[in-house]
């Protein structure tokens, strides 16, 4: 556990697709505040193999091809086509998108799908509904090409009454979208959807420090960061109570003990996140399976909670806090944190020596000093170790494995 | 005689060994320091040696330096292929036949968005990345679309050094492609095709690419590296390979046929080892420390609790292990602690022992135990009925540990000085 004081703190945050940022540098921002809007969609890339298709040499493919790199292609369009006595060999773009690249040594083209590209469309069958109406189709139609359609919206129906828009054999867009094709003798209804949009939250208070064009930025604030010993979860935030308040939804509650019995309630009010001293291992389990953030600040069992995290807990109920559960241990290591934005009043806590903490064993979280004492020893479990002699804050001495100590950051 | 100082850093410790005399004098530990906030293994050896000179009260100056590796999570791969059941699983299987952990594996029929897969990309840190697929003159696009989509992703290295080496063993015919979509971001390396055609693998020359790869981009890309391998009269060997070493030497010299497993924090690595045949498997999250979590989920808590008395409670096991897991260098103080350690170990020494089953089977002279867990247990006694729960000892098999834990310093050793090696392995490895 490790706890920093008053920092300026600088956090990224980007998108992996490029997008619109929606900020400006020096704005301020809170947690929820978009910063940067984007469609979630890949563009991918489209190997065809020409040569092969036709049946030519591939140094051959440029006199069969009908377009030029860098052109626009649509979706269906004749991209290449070789034309025979008795039948022509053609194809087809699979996808809209840009030719990349024509590859002559290779006999491949490269088709670059557009960012923005539309999904394939969705076809919806009116035949099955209607089967003989192929003629009187029209008038059921509610819809032309070009319409604008919302998810559930009647688009084929036969009217009960004329003139009154309640419909029987009724058939209801299955998303938001275009209508982009309308084939009244096959009975067919082409519906276009909209692109998701995906928006980037800032996540954190703070002033945009820098743009990163088409991703994201960076945001700065200052604040106090307490280092943890296990999270689970991501970011989240909120205002700091305590699990007993009554006021739990939406906040992040804190415990020094978070026990079994409490927890399901806890799940029930929907905290936006929690932190405790220390919980059961086996708990862990069910906070996972409801995706609820935990910041575990000492570990599992019952503990000696530190003294200082306390103090920052106590000082900041009432106030927003920022927790980031995720973990890593090893090969980079990441520690779950609670950030405590804009907390200026602990300054008691800088004016302490260098000092080490216990963190094992029945003298768990005792704060004192390590002294320059190391021998080799066995512990009570018989294991030949490093010992050294460590004097607690009320003066008590005692002998703790040298790997069983900490410094306090 | 020469006097050498030889260091082992994995995972969790760093082991720092100091023979002088053709004698091991001392054999000292340290928490390993490549992660932050220290980021710099050599502080992790320093300390060691700082050890061995406060016990024999002396300095250890003149030494030849040398060391083996595994810091830093050990070398740790993304397996990318086109299709789970094929070429992803045999990304994976020869990521693990190399030695190596597999932190994700990606295909296109993986069951995420591609979203979902660059936020994975973003997220993970590996040493390199193993991107397979397609058979010869096969599927082109999707290895395309796989290459774009690395290259979309903010995928760093793991100690964000250098560019994240990349080892190609696809379709070759898609490799224009590739290399023109990663060549510029990232360390390519082109390699034969993992699976030219159905049914037929070829591992081979990618194996050998990693293992390269590990040497000459990761270790010393781990911070500290640079300044301690100057140090070193040769180039370090990542730790399985050095144990591989000592037991082989130990195998050609006394004609021996070897089961060894070597238990780490982070994973088991089992040798099988005969004259010219030598299988590794690494069971790569199964540990004493770091893979816990997943230890608990592999073998079950029923089987754990099983090899305990009725006066431990599930909830006090589970509290040690998630202790234990967030704590990894702490040491048990008493002899309860001891007794779940005992019944982890035993565990992860079976459940490795199955998973090195399904690469090779065969009769054993000796069983040989090595690690952090057996070299400091305080009864030699408890180890070997620890070993003859877990495994299926046959009569006549010996059982030997490694009773200082060096068997990957042994395994640099006799790069220099092969005699020595197998002299002090015969000190050090002692049959129960």
């Amino acid at each position: 556990m490790s706890l920093y004081y008053n920092l300026q703190i600088r956090k990224t945050r980007v998108s992996p697709f490029p997008g619109e940022i929606v900020v400006k540098e020096g704005e301020s921002v809170k947690p929820d505040t978009t910063i940067l809007r984007t469609t979630c969609r890949l563009g991918g890339i489209c190997v065809i193999n020409v040569a092969e298709h036709l049946k030519v040499r591939p140094e051959e493919i440029t006199e069969y091809l009908l377009k030029k790199e860098g052109e626009n292609i649509k979706w269906q369009e004749l991209i290449a086509e070789k034309k025979l006595v008795m039948e022509s060999k053609e194809i087809r773009s699979p996808v809209d998108g840009i030719l990349e690249r024509i590859e002559t040594q290779l006999g491949m083209v490269i088709i670059r799908e557009k960012l923005e590209r539309p999904e394939i469309p969705v076809i919806i069958d009116i035949k099955g509904e209607y089967p003989k109406t192929t003629k009187i189709l029209k008038p059921l139609i509610h819809k032309k090409e070009g319409d604008r359609v919302q998810y559930g919206e009647t688009i084929v129906g036969k009217p009960v009454m004329p003139m009154i828009p309640f419909y029987t054999n009724k058939i209801v867009s299955p998303c938001n979208g275009t209508i982009v094709k309308i084939d009244y003798n096959e009975g067919k209804i082409w519906i276009q959807k909209d692109l998701p949009i995906v928006e980037l939250k800032a996540l954190y208070w703070g002033e945009v420090k820098r743009l990163i064009t088409g991703y994201g930025i960076d945001i700065e604030f200052g604040g106090y960061v307490l280092e943890c010993a296990y999270g689970i979860g991501g970011i989240s935030w909120g205002k700091l109570v305590e699990n007993d308040s009554g006021d739990v939804k939406g906040n992040i509650i804190y415990a020094d003990y978070l026990a079994a019995r409490d927890i399901e309630e806890i799940i029930k009010n929907r905290p936006a996140g929690i932190i405790t001293g220390t919980i059961d291992y086996e708990e862990v389990d069910i906070l996972l399976k409801n995706d609820i953030t935990l910041v575990v600040i000492e570990g599992f069992g019952q503990m000696r909670i530190s003294e200082d995290c306390q103090t920052m807990i106590q000082a900041s109920l009432g106030r927003n806090v920022i927790l980031n559960g995720t973990t890593r241990l090893r090969a980079g290591v990441v520690r779950p944190e609670i950030i405590f934005p804009s907390a200026r009043e602990y300054h008691k806590l800088h004016e302490r020596e260098k000092k080490f903490r216990v963190t094992w064993g029945k003298y768990y979280g005792s704060v004192g000093e390590v002294k320059d004492l190391l021998f080799q020893g066995e512990t009570g479990s018989g294991i030949k170790t490093w010992l050294s002699i460590f004097i607690c804050d009320d003066g008590e001495k005692i002998t703790v494995p040298y790997n069983n100590v900490e410094e306090i950051q | 005689m020469k006097t050498f100082l030889i260091a082992d850093v994995g995972s969790t410790t760093t082991k720092v060994l100091f023979i002088k005399d053709s004698k091991i004098v001392a054999r000292e530990e340290a928490k390993t320091t490549v992660e932050k906030p220290i980021e710099d293994v050599a502080i992790g050896v320093r300390l060691a040696t700082d050890l061995i000179k406060h016990k024999i009260k002396d300095e250890v100056n003149d030494c030849d330096f040398l060391f083996s590796s595994s810091a830093g999570g050990g070398l740790q791969i993304i397996a990318v292929g086109i299709t789970n059941n094929y070429t992803a699983k045999s990304a994976f299987n020869l990521s693990l036949n190399a030695g190596a952990i597999v932190i994700d594996t990606l295909a296109l029929d993986d069951g995420r968005t591609p979203l979902q897969r660059l936020q994975c990309l973003d997220q993970a840190k590996p040493d390199l990345i193993l991107f397979a697929g397609g058979f010869e003159n096969g599927a082109i696009n999707s290895l395309v679309e796989m290459a774009e989509l690395i290259k979309m992703s903010k995928i760093n290295a793991k100690f964000e050094v250098g560019r994240l080496p990349i080892i190609y063993a696809g379709n070759s015919k898609a490799l224009p492609f590739v290399e023109r979509a990663l060549g510029d971001q990232f360390a390519l390396e082109v390699v034969p095709n993992i699976s030219p055609a159905e049914g037929v693998e070829n591992f081979a020359p990618a194996k050998e690419a990693i293992i390269n790869l590990f040497i000459s981009h990761v270790m010393s890309a781990a911070p500290g590296y640079g300044n301690l391998s100057k140090r070193a009269l040769l180039s370090p060997l990542p730790t399985p390979i050095a144990v591989e070493k000592t037991l082989s030497l130990f195998s050609k010299y006394k004609k021996k046929k070897i089961f060894a497993f070597d238990m780490g924090g982070a994973t088991t690595d089992c040798f099988s080892i005969a004259g010219d045949i030598c299988r590794r498997s690494v069971a790569a999250n199964l540990g004493m420390t770091y893979s816990l979590p997943y230890v608990l989920n592999h073998c079950g808590l029923k089987k754990i609790m099983s090899c305990l008395d009725k006066t431990y409670g599930k909830t006090e096991v589970l509290n040690f292990l998630g202790n234990r897991f967030i704590r990894p260098t702490s040491i048990s103080e008493t002899e309860r602690e001891l007794k779940m350690e005992e019944a982890i170990a035993q565990n992860i020494i079976n459940a490795a022992f199955i998973l090195h089953r399904n690469l090779i089977k065969m009769d054993y002279d000796v069983i040989i135990a090595s690690g952090g867990f057996i070299a400091h247990h305080p009864s030699k006694k408890r180890i070997k009925q620890i070993i003859q729960k877990a495994l299926p000892v046959a009569s006549g098999t010996a059982i030997a540990i490694d009773n200082l834990f060096v068997l990957p310093h042994l395994g640099v050793l006799s790069l220099v000085d092969e005699p020595l090696a197998v002299k002090l392995f015969e000190e050090n490895v002692t049959i129960l």
